[in-house]
């Protein structure tokens, strides 16, 4: 798609009917999701199929999903941008985008799958320190505030020079972006921190001492790398799709680098950690290793083996071997496959600590779908507006 | 939140106007005691003096605390046909319920969690409540005190 931009603007002069197709659906789509959150408002949340035995649902899960989408790829900006990963620095725009649009999903999930939404703003003023609910809530605070604020360092330089106010500074200098980007590094640094060692979402569950299936150091640990997975595969479906489909650029080398990342994280989160959790128990009750293998893959749960096949193996295989995974197609289907399954790790982490059987709704299904169009909003429209990090508009030697 | 507290009493209690509804609680209790209003309450005036709360929060059972600060037993002490419960303060030495502690051999749920409940279940029979408690002019007594303070509903 070829966009004219003019350079006193944040904002294209230039858009195809694809494009504004594509954010008329998204539009579209949270309108039926705003409306279905109303309408919760109004009569409760009876309407979903909830219970008391099993009280999180399809609010959470994606909640819990979102979160590691957005933890992820804070994390990969964070790591880019604190070690100065000059080769790598093109997708700190797009993962910071992400970020940002990923935690705009999750927040309003767990916010709809409160009894009583409006008294949200309690969490000002009742907090508890110790809860770990409060750790999430800060860290979602934080979600927003890194990606935002890191989004307006890096593109501090190019509003300068097309004179906007919104930079705050009257020139764009070569030593002004030097400043901006020290700046940024030790703030990515901040972010990177809080995306992986003060991730808090896993261990909301993993200090459940009256959960057996929950109560596991190993599911905080994990969530950790369920979320740098989850991250990666985001990151590589949409900027493989922004470059089919937008001026966004992405090198060879660079999808081969996210390709190889991911392939190496579903090896170590989906085939390594969750098996390994099974692993001791089996072996201190099987007498044979073909026993302790079997007990190892043995679940009951078909959400368990969609993940392990549709977000492991399957993600896997076609990740393994460079030839294959040179190609778009196969490292956007391996993303893809690989978010499916981060949706399905999630519901089954549901599904073995709480009682009773669920499924969700329609009504719960229109929320959520909702809520992700107005996370793709944010990042189709802010992958239009961010200036990308080579179209730089040379700036003035030293300041000014 | 804050919202669940324990009271003087050492009873766990809901504060209902602080519950925001989600239920993190309800998966942290060992117990599975704890119940979601996912519909509007009921508002019948034979509840009696229950304290109020609103759909989309928590609540739990509070050893009907609106009767215990009146002197009465809680509702299922009262209502129970095999007088199988036994309510009291443990720190009145000469009480019911800690002479049963006492001579008695019992049993906690969940001891190992360290959550220190205060629900004892005996293991060996026991003669019952106490004497008084099975003369029908006491419970004749209660039911009249019950009766006035639900507002003379059936």
């Amino acid at each position: 798609m070829s966009i004219a931009r003019d350079d006193g603007s944040l904002l294209p002069t230039d858009l195809s009917s694809g494009w504004l197709g594509w954010v008329g659906g998204l539009t579209v789509l949270f309108a039926l999701g705003s409306l279905g959150f109303l309408y919760q408002l109004v009569v409760g949340l009876g309407v979903t199929n909830l219970s008391d035995g099993f009280v999180w649902g399809l609010y959470i899960v994606a909640f819990m999903a979102f979160m590691a989408t957005a933890g992820g790829t804070l994390a990969i900006a964070g790591a880019i941008l604190l070690f100065r990963a000059e080769r790598y620095m093109s997708l700190v725009k797009p993962s910071l985008l992400l970020s940002l649009g990923s935690v705009i999903v999750a927040g309003p999930m767990v916010i709809a799958d409160l009894g009583n939404p409006l008294r949200s703003w309690g969490f000002y003023v009742w907090t508890e320190p110790l809860s770990p609910l409060t750790g999430d809530f800060v860290v979602i605070h934080l979600f927003i505030l890194f990606p935002a604020v890191l989004l307006w360092l890096l593109s501090r330089g190019d509003l300068a020079a097309r004179g906007s106010r919104l930079a705050f500074r009257d020139a764009d200098t070569a030593d002004g972006r030097e400043r901006d980007k020290t700046i940024a590094s030790y703030i990515g640094g901040l972010a990177l921190i809080t995306a992986t060692v003060f991730y808090p979402t896993g261990w909301l569950f993993a200090v459940m001492q009256g959960r057996e299936a929950w109560f596991d150091p190993l599911l905080g640990v994990m969530s950790v790398t369920k979320a740098i997975l989850a991250g990666i595969a985001l990151l590589a479906v949409v900027v493989i799709l922004a470059d089919r489909f937008t001026d966004f650029e992405l090198e060879d080398k660079m999808q081969a680098h996210l390709a190889t990342a991911m392939g190496i994280m579903v090896v170590i989160h989906v085939l390594y950690l969750e098996l390994a959790r099974e692993f001791p128990a089996a072996w201190a009750t099987e007498a044979t290793m073909s026993d302790v293998v079997g007990a190892v893959l043995a679940s009951d749960s078909l959400l368990f083996y969609g993940w392990i096949i549709l977000g492991g193996v399957v993600p896997f295989a076609l990740l393994v071997h460079p030839s294959i995974r040179k190609r778009a197609l196969v490292v956007l289907t391996a993303g893809v496959l690989v978010l499916v399954g981060t949706f399905l790790e999630s519901a089954y982490i549901l599904e073995s600590g709480l009682p009773g059987s669920y499924i969700p709704n329609a009504f719960e299904f229109i929320v959520m779908f909702g809520f992700i169009g107005l996370g793709a909003l944010i990042v189709t429209i802010g992958l239009l507006i961010v200036p990308d990090e080579r179209t730089q508009v040379n700036p003035t030697q030293g300041d000014v | 939140m804050g919202a669940t507290y324990t009271d003087e009493n050492g009873v766990v209690q809901m504060n209902y106007d602080q519950c925001i509804g989600c239920r993190y609680c309800m998966t942290a209790c060992p117990y599975n005691v704890r119940s979601f209003n996912w519909e509007d309450t009921s508002t019948d005036d034979e509840v009696g003096p229950v304290e109020s709360r609103d759909r989309g929060v928590v609540e739990k059972c509070n050893w009907c605390s609106h009767r215990t600060s009146e002197g009465l037993d809680p509702a299922c002490v009262q209502a129970c046909p095999e007088d199988a419960r036994i309510f009291g303060d443990l720190n009145d030495e000469e009480g019911d319920l800690a002479t049963y502690v006492d001579e008695y051999e019992w049993e906690k749920l969940l001891e190992d969690a360290g959550t220190d409940p205060k629900v004892f279940y005996f293991t060996e029979e026991t003669p019952g409540y106490s004497s008084d408690r099975l003369d029908k002019d006491v419970r004749d007594a209660e039911l009249q005190q019950v009766e006035e303070m639900y507002g003379g509903a059936d």
